[in-house]
């Protein structure tokens, strides 16, 4: 008999470099593959956001950490094993050009897997950036799952290990335990839940704050033949990181959506209504922090298709941070580019230049107005909801990509 | 149902070849009571005619076209080369169907029908239609509506509307379009299905015409309209276009008509 239905309680993101096997981990640690989109399956790799609920369990007859598991019946002992939690993972995607998805995913991470490939040399640059956007985005709880061991001989393997465990040195990584895995043959997998367990604790939250969810992807979930009778709002998938939704709430949406007038364009926020609530791929009633929630609502789906509110943020009428087009902030930069074959300097941010800025879900590129030792001014193309405090990964243009150059703290506006 | 009186010239008669002789070919006429006309061999086919035989056969269903009437001598001259493919298959199926609509009668009233009620609803259907058939048919499609103007009785009318809508399978044109719609509300998902429902006419859409609305990709919804005839056709679906933009302009939202997609499926 299948159990209960759990809502995940904590949000595990999967970074590093690309084709290291991290859909393929989430895969074994969930039974589901998260690359859905059609060119992600033409070309092997991960594009958007992929997002996969586990359940993470425990035979009891089992010693630890053989005993844990993700299958319903012990293997071993042919008896029922037990719900330790349930986990959503967030697939983030490790191709060089594709950063910003994998910064604003990590937004939404309480704690992170960083996969990491026992058959290549340790780091390859996106192992790098990743590793620092975690650090950047303040997200100190890791597992390093070393995959691909059945690939590499004994000696390989160890050798890989030690480059891992030089490269973490004096990182937010520095203490997290390697798990050698193969995600492929499904070996270990009960090593990596037991790290999962023991290093990345659902955090405490307040059930009674005000909601607050941060929108990473928005979709339009019609079929095309519906009759106008069935049509469905536009769906937003994201994170609660506060309080509790039930169906029936109103949400506002900031920024929102761009409102010509006049000539001149302004930004306004969007309100609706909850109409439909959705956690570990099941219809709720309400739901609390954790995992992966997609919010149906009652907006024309024309205005969530295809990941247009990405990056917005949802609460209460009235209860959210403001609305920015251009903000101060503290800047932070990194010694050296990290991912760079050279780890060439980096440069102090000059008034003028364009900078790819990602806070929270939301990417934007901002024009710097100005910049002095330490802080500066940008103005944003696209406004963000954001509260003064906010961390910020900011990226410069170097060569033909976007390079993390360091982090900011968002203080106030012009 | 036969007529009574002689075919016009230049009239495309059905008949059927009832005796071969090497200068003609006589024909007993399909349509009408007691007429046989003549092919002369030189009518029978273009070129030059070794044998009759080698071109028709006996009981053969034929069309042909009148080319002359004396009614004095009872004689109807008739030709088989002066009919292409074209007017063959269409003349066959206009008989055909005069046959049918021949059933429908009988159906509609019974086998023990007068010949007098038989021929008056007959000759009231040929006068305001030009044949049985399209006096079915058109009861098909527009009902009651259809015989208002006939000098048949109201009961006649209920018989052959009934018959007809169970009979006749009325040939259907289908046309589409598409209407762009978007709401900037919160319940804007609400003014767009107001917006479809006003296309599809709540109610209000005519008998024959059949709409149907569906979501292809917002903003993006199909308008499918099936009537009788193009002109029918295309006016309801400019209508439903024009209520649908009608509706969402009201609340703020905007829309447009368009006969082809403007979005492609992935987009």
């Amino acid at each position: 008999m299948a159990d209960e239905h759990r809502q995940p309680e904590v949000n595990i993101g999967l970074v590093g470099h690309v084709d290291h096997g991290k859909t393929t981990l989430v895969r074994a640690l969930s039974g589901e593959w998260t690359d859905q989109h059609s060119e992600e399956m033409k070309r092997g790799i991960s594009i958007r956001l992929g997002y996969a609920d586990a359940t993470l369990r425990r035979c009891p007859d089992c010693d630890e950490p053989e005993c844990y598991t993700v299958a319903e019946t012990c293997p071993e002992h042919d008896t029922a094993t037990e719900i330790e939690r349930t986990v959503s993972f967030v697939d983030a995607p490790g191709h060089e050009t594709l950063m910003a998805t994998m910064l604003s995913g990590a937004a939404l991470m309480d704690g992170a897997v960083l996969v990491v490939g026992a058959n290549e040399p340790v780091p390859q640059p996106q192992t790098e950036e990743h590793l620092m956007a975690l650090d950047i985005i303040g997200i100190e709880n890791i597992v390093i799952a070393q995959n691909k061991v059945d690939l590499v001989d004994a000696e390989e393997a160890r050798q890989n290990y030690e480059e891992i465990q030089a490269f973490v040195e004096g990182t937010v990584a520095e203490d997290a335990p390697v798990v050698p895995v193969s995600a492929e043959q499904e070996i270990n997998v009960d090593l990596v839940i037991d790290a999962l367990q023991t290093e990345i604790a659902t955090p405490d939250r307040d059930p009674s704050a005000d909601p607050l969810l941060y929108a990473a992807r928005s979709f339009d979930i019609n079929r095309p033949g519906t009759e106008w009778g069935g049509l469905l709002g536009g769906v937003i998938g994201g994170s609660l990181v506060d309080g509790e939704l039930e169906a029936g709430d109103e949400l506002e949406l900031r920024p929102g959506r761009e409102v010509e007038e006049g000539g001149k364009t302004e930004w306004r926020p969007v309100t609706t209504d909850v109409r439909s609530l959705q956690a570990g791929g099941e219809d709720v009633d309400s739901a609390s922090p954790g995992g992966l929630l997609g919010v149906g609502t009652g907006l024309d789906p024309s205005l969530t298709k295809g990941d247009a509110l990405a990056g917005q943020v949802a609460g209460p009428p009235g209860s959210l941070p403001p609305t920015w087009e251009s903000f101060e902030m503290d800047v932070d930069l990194l010694e050296r580019l990290v991912g760079a074959a050279d780890g060439e300097q980096i440069d102090d941010i000059s008034t003028g230049e364009p900078l790819m800025l990602t806070v929270g879900t939301a990417t934007t590129v901002g024009s710097v107005t100005s910049a002095r030792d330490g802080e500066c001014e940008v103005a944003l193309k696209r406004p963000v909801c954001a509260p003064a405090g906010a961390k910020i990964a900011i990226n410069r243009r170097v060569g033909a990509r976007w390079r993390l150059i360091g982090v900011g703290t968002l203080t106030e506006s012009e | 149902m036969k007529y009574e009186g002689w075919p016009d010239e230049g009239e495309l008669v059905v008949g059927k070849v009832d005796d071969i002789e090497d200068f003609g070919v006589f024909v007993d006429l399909e349509q009408y009571q007691d007429k046989r006309g003549l092919v002369h061999v030189s009518e029978v086919a273009s070129g030059w005619i070794k044998n009759v035989r080698d071109h028709v056969n006996e009981d053969q269903t034929v069309v042909a076209k009148v080319l002359g009437v004396d009614e004095s001598a009872q004689q109807i001259d008739l030709s088989l080369k002066d009919v292409n493919d074209h007017q063959h298959s269409d003349t066959i199926q206009e008989w055909k169907n005069e046959q049918k609509a021949d059933k429908w009668l009988t159906l509609a009233f019974g086998e023990d029908m007068a010949d007098d009620q038989f021929r008056r609803i007959a000759n009231g259907l040929l006068a305001d239609f030009g044949s049985l058939y399209d006096g079915f048919e058109q009861a098909a499609i527009h009902g009651h509506e259809a015989l208002a103007d006939t000098a048949l009785e109201d009961d006649e009318i209920d018989a052959i509307v009934e018959t007809a809508r169970d009979n006749v399978s009325v040939p259907y044109v289908t046309v589409t379009g598409y209407v762009s719609l978007q709401s900037p509300d919160g319940d804007g998902v609400d003014t767009i299905k107001d917006a479809l429902q006003a296309a599809e006419g709540n109610g209000e859409v005519p008998d024959e015409v059949d709409l149907d609305v569906t979501y292809v990709g917002a903003p993006e919804y199909r308008l499918r309209v099936q009537a009788p005839n193009y002109k029918t056709a295309e006016s309801a679906l400019e209508a439903a276009g024009d209520r649908a933009v009608d509706s969402v302009t009201a609340h703020d939202g905007s829309g447009a008509f368009h006969r082809e997609r403007q979005l492609d499926d992935d987009a």
